[in-house]
C-alpha cells in the first residue's frame, strides 16, 4: 500500500476521484466494479455474468450493422455526387475508421463494459463530456436506425416492383415506418435467438457479394467483352470526394457498437480489436470495390434517369440487373432487405445499451434501463430509442438522417481518441489494457483531427442540427447531472 | 468435515423462473458435496449486468432458501448465482471450475424408492458404481439396472453381471439391485423409456457425435421426458493433465 516515495521530483499522484454523487434527483451512480475479469466471465462477489459472444459474433455485429448502408444504399447517392471517385470517399471513411478504431480497441479492452465509447470518455474525460457523448449516441443510433429504415423501405418498394407491382416511392416511408414499429415491438417482447440469425444473414450476404463483386470486377476489367466507355473519374471536381466522404461516413458507424455489448465479449483482450478492426478492414474493402464495379455500370446517364425515378438508393440494383439478369437484381434486392434489417436491429440494440450505460451513471433516470421479468428486455430503453426513430423515419430525409448519425457519432469518436491521449498521460492504475496500440497518441491526434475534420464538409442542416444536439445534451448535464462524478473510476 | 466425499454435483435452477427443488431431492444428494447454480438467461436485447442490477436481489433471496432447504435435509450445499445469454455455456463453465463430477436436472421427485441406472459403455461402469456408493450412501435406495444399447443380448447380460458384482463389490446389499432389464432398442429410446418410469436416474456423460446434432444433448432430452431428476455422472478426463486419482480443490 505505501507509494514509494524515492521517485524522485514527480509531485505525489492525485487520488482517483471516486464515482459518485447524485443527480437532480438524488440518484447516485451504480458502482459494480468486478473483482475479475477472466475470459469468460466477469465475475463480481456474488454473482457473475457470462461472456458469450465470440469473435464471430462481434464480427457479425459490425459488419452486420455497417454493410446495410455502404453497399446497398450508398452507391447511386456517392455516384451521383462524385462519380467514379467515390470510391475514394469511402476509401477516405475507411481510413478515418480505422484510426478511430485502433485507439477504441486500446480503450475497450481496458474497460470491456457495456456502453463503449460513453464509457471511455466518461472515465477518461468526466461527467459533461461523458453526459454529451451518452446521450449523442444514443441519438446517433437513433438517427442511423431511422436512416437504415428508410433503405429499408426503398428496397420494398424495389421489392414490389420485381414481383410486377408498380407502386410509386409514396409509399417507401410508410413501409419503413410500419416496419420500424414492428421491429420495435418485436425486440420488447420476442426472447428468441436472433443473434444467431444474425450471423447467417451476415455469412449469406458476404457469400453473395463476394460471387457478385467477382463478376463486376472480371466484368468491368473487360475480360467478358467489350468495355464500355470509361467515365470520366472525378466529373464533379474534387471537392465532392469530401463531402461525399463525410455523407457516406454512416457506413462505417457499426465497428463502435462492438465496443457497447464489450461486457459480453468472451477473450475481450483478443476478440474486441480483432472484431473492431477486422470488421472494418473487411467493409472497407468491400465498399470501395463495390463502388468501382457500380460505377462502370451506372453511367452518368442511368444516374440520372435514376435520380429523376427518386430510386438512387437502390441503384445496386440495376447493377445487378446488368450484370447478372433478372436474378441479379432479385438477389441484390433481398440483399438489401436482409442488410438494412440487419443494420437497424443492430442499432436500436446499440441504442438501448447506451441508454442503460447512462442510466447506470445516473445521468439518465434509473427508470430508463428497467427490464421487465417477463420478457427480460429492457422495455422502457427501446420505446425511448424505438419512438424518435418512428418519428425520424417519417421525415424520410435520407442524407439529412445519414449526416447527423455520423456527426453524432464522429464526435465521439474524436473525444475517444482525446479519451485515449488523457489517458496514456496519466494512466489510471487500473489502466492495464490487453491490447496496447503502438504509437497510441499519434494515431490518437491524427483520429481526432480527421473526425473532427469530416465534420466540416456535412451539409449545413446537418451540421446545425448535430450542433443544437451537442447544445441540447449540454444543457441536460448542467440541469440534471452536474452532481455526478464518474472520472478516473473503473 | 463430518464425512468427506469427493462427489461433487451441480445442480443448476432456474432461480428467477421460480424453479424450486424438492425435499426429497435435497435428502437424495444430501450424502454429496453440492454446489447449486442459480442462473438466469438474459434475452439479447438485455446487457447481463442490466438484468443483475434490478433482479440480483430477489435471485438471491431464492437461492438462499434452496441453500438452507439442504441442510434442513441434514445436507450441506455452496451456491453461484449467474446471468448469462447462453445456459449451457454458463453450466459447463462452472461445471469445470468448481471440478463438478457430476450435474443433476431437478425435476421434481416422487419419494425415491429406486435408481434407474442405465449402463452403456464399460469404461463408465467403475464411476457409476463409484458415484452410486457415495450417492446411496448406505441408505435403502433400489437400483434398476439396464443395458440401453442396440447390442446382443449376450454381451448386454454379461455387462449387467459385471455391474452388479463390482456394486455389491461396493458394499451395496444384493437384495437392493432388484431388477436387471437387458433392452436392446435404440439408446435414446430406451434410457428415456425408463427414465419416464424412475424415481431418479443416474447415467453417465454420453459422448457427443453426429446425433448430438441432430437431437440435441441425450442427458437433456431425458431430463425433459423423465418426471423425476437426472443425474448425469461426468467421466474423468482420458490420460490427460488430471491425475487419476479424484482430489478436488475447494477455494
Amino acid at each position: 500500500m505505501p507509494a514509494p516515495d524515492g521517485g524522485g521530483s514527480t509531485e505525489p499522484e492525485a487520488p482517483d476521484v471516486a464515482i459518485g454523487g447524485e443527480n437532480i434527483e438524488g440518484e447516485p451512480p451504480v458502482t459494480d466494479s468486478p473483482t475479475e475479469v477472466t475470459e469468460e466471465a466477469t465475475k463480481h462477489d456474488d454473482v457473475e455474468l457470462e461472456r458469450t459472444l465470440g469473435l464471430v459474433g462481434g464480427l457479425s455485429i459490425g459488419i452486420g450493422t455497417m454493410i446495410g448502408a455502404g453497399i446497398f444504399v450508398f452507391p447511386g447517392l456517392a455516384a451521383e455526387a462524385a462519380g467514379p471517385a467515390a470510391a475514394g470517399s469511402f476509401a477516405i471513411g475507411a481510413v478515418v475508421a480505422l484510426l478511430v478504431a485502433l485507439p477504441t480497441s486500446e480503450l475497450a479492452t481496458a474497460m470491456p463494459r457495456s456502453g463503449g465509447g460513453y464509457y471511455f470518455i466518461s472515465r477518461a474525460m468526466g461527467t459533461l463530456a461523458g453526459t454529451v457523448v451518452g446521450i449523442s449516441l444514443w441519438f446517433g443510433l437513433v438517427f442511423a436506425t431511422a436512416f437504415y429504415l428508410v433503405g429499408f423501405g426503398f428496397y420494398a418498394v424495389d421489392l414490389l416492383r420485381e414481383i410486377g407491382l408498380q407502386v410509386g416511392t409514396g409509399l417507401v416511408i410508410p413501409l419503413a415506418v410500419i416496419f420500424g414499429a414492428v421491429f420495435t415491438v418485436l425486440n420488447v417482447t420476442g426472447t428468441e435467438n436472433a443473434a444467431k440469425l444474425q450471423n447467417s444473414i451476415v455469412a449469406l450476404l458476404l457469400g453473395l457479394l463476394i460471387v457478385f463483386l467477382s463478376f463486376g470486377v472480371i466484368d468491368s476489367l473487360g475480360l467478358l467483352g467489350p468495355t464500355e466507355a470509361p467515365e470520366e473519374f472525378a466529373p464533379h471536381g474534387s471537392f465532392p470526394i469530401l463531402t461525399t466522404a463525410a455523407l457516406v461516413f454512416t457506413s462505417y458507424l457499426g465497428f463502435a457498437q462492438v465496443a457497447t455489448v464489450a461486457g459480453e465479449m468472451q477473450d475481450p483482450g483478443r476478440n474486441l480489436p480483432l472484431a473492431m478492426v477486422g470488421s472494418v478492414i473487411i467493409v472497407g474493402v468491400l465498399y470501395v470495390v463495390t463502388i468501382f464495379v457500380a460505377t462502370s455500370f451506372l453511367t452518368a446517364a442511368e444516374l440520372e434517369r435514376l435520380a429523376e425515378q427518386e430510386m438512387l438508393e437502390t441503384a445496386m440494383v440495376e447493377v445487378g440487373r446488368e450484370l447478372l439478369g433478372p436474378i441479379g437484381a432479385f438477389a441484390i434486392v433481398l440483399g438489401g432487405l436482409l442488410a438494412t434489417m440487419s443494420s437497424a436491429n443492430a442499432s436500436i440494440l446499440s441504442s438501448s445499451r447506451a441508454i442503460y450505460a447512462t442510466s447506470r451513471d445516473a445521468l439518465l433516470p434509473l427508470w430508463a434501463s428497467r427490464v421487465n421479468l417477463k420478457y427480460g428486455t429492457p422495455h422502457v430503453a427501446l420505446a425511448l430509442a424505438g419512438g424518435p426513430i418512428l418519428v425520424l423515419t417519417a421525415t424520410g430525409r435520407v442524407e439529412i438522417l445519414a449526416e447527423v448519425a455520423s456527426f453524432l457519432h464522429l464526435v465521439m469518436y474524436g473525444l475517444i481518441c482525446i479519451a485515449l491521449i488523457i489517458i496514456r498521460r496519466n494512466p489510471p492504475e487500473w489502466y492495464d489494457p490487453a491490447f496496447v496500440l503502438p504509437a497510441g497518441p499519434i494515431v490518437a491526434v491524427f483520429g481526432a483531427v480527421l473526425s473532427f475534420a469530416l465534420i466540416a464538409f456535412m451539409q449545413p442542416l446537418s451540421q446545425v442540427l448535430g450542433l443544437a444536439f451537442l447544445i441540447a445534451t449540454s444543457a441536460w448535464y448542467f440541469y440534471y447531472a452536474r452532481g455526478v462524478s464518474l472520472k478516473g473510476v473503473l | 468435515m463430518s464425512e468427506p466425499t469427493s462427489e461433487r454435483v451441480l445442480l443448476p435452477v432456474k432461480i428467477l423462473e421460480g424453479e424450486t427443488i424438492d425435499e426429497d431431492l435435497a435428502k437424495l444428494l444430501s450424502s454429496l458435496d453440492v454446489l447449486v447454480l442459480g442462473y438466469h438467461v438474459v434475452p439479447e436485447q438485455t446487457a447481463p449486468s442490466q438484468m443483475r442490477q434490478q433482479f440480483e436481489t430477489q435471485a438471491q433471496q431464492a437461492l438462499d432458501a434452496i441453500v438452507q432447504e439442504f441442510e434442513d435435509a441434514g445436507g450441506t450445499a455452496d451456491s453461484r448465482l449467474a446471468f448469462t445469454h447462453d445456459a449451457d455455456q454458463t453450466i459447463e463453465r462452472i461445471g469445470e471450475e468448481v471440478g463438478a463430477t457430476a450435474v443433476a436436472y431437478p425435476n421434481p421427485v416422487p419419494p425415491i424408492e429406486s435408481i434407474f441406472v442405465p449402463v452403456r459403455e464399460e469404461e463408465t461402469i467403475d464411476r457409476l458404481v463409484e458415484f452410486i456408493g457415495e450417492l446411496r450412501a448406505g441408505r435403502p435406495i433400489s437400483l434398476r439396472l439396464s443395458s440401453a444399447q442396440k447390442e446382443e443380448v449376450e454381451m448386454a447380460g454379461q455387462r449387467l453381471e459385471r455391474t452388479r458384482e463390482k456394486l455389491i463389490e461396493r458394499g451395496i446389499e444384493e437384495e437392493s439391485i432388484d431388477e436387471i432389464q437387458v433392452d436392446s432398442s435404440t439408446p435414446a429410446v430406451s434410457i428415456i423409456d425408463g427414465a419416464i418410469a424412475a424415481d431418479v436416474t443416474v447415467m453417465a456423460e454420453p459422448e457427443r457425435d453426429w446425433r448430438t446434432f441432430l437431437f440435441g444433448e441425450l442427458e437433456e432430452r431425458v431430463a425433459a421426458e423423465s418426471l423425476g431428476p437426472v443425474l448425469v455422472v461426468k467421466l474423468p478426463q482420458s490420460e490427460t493433465d488430471e491425475p487419476d486419482d479424484q482430489t478436488f480443490v475447494d477455494e
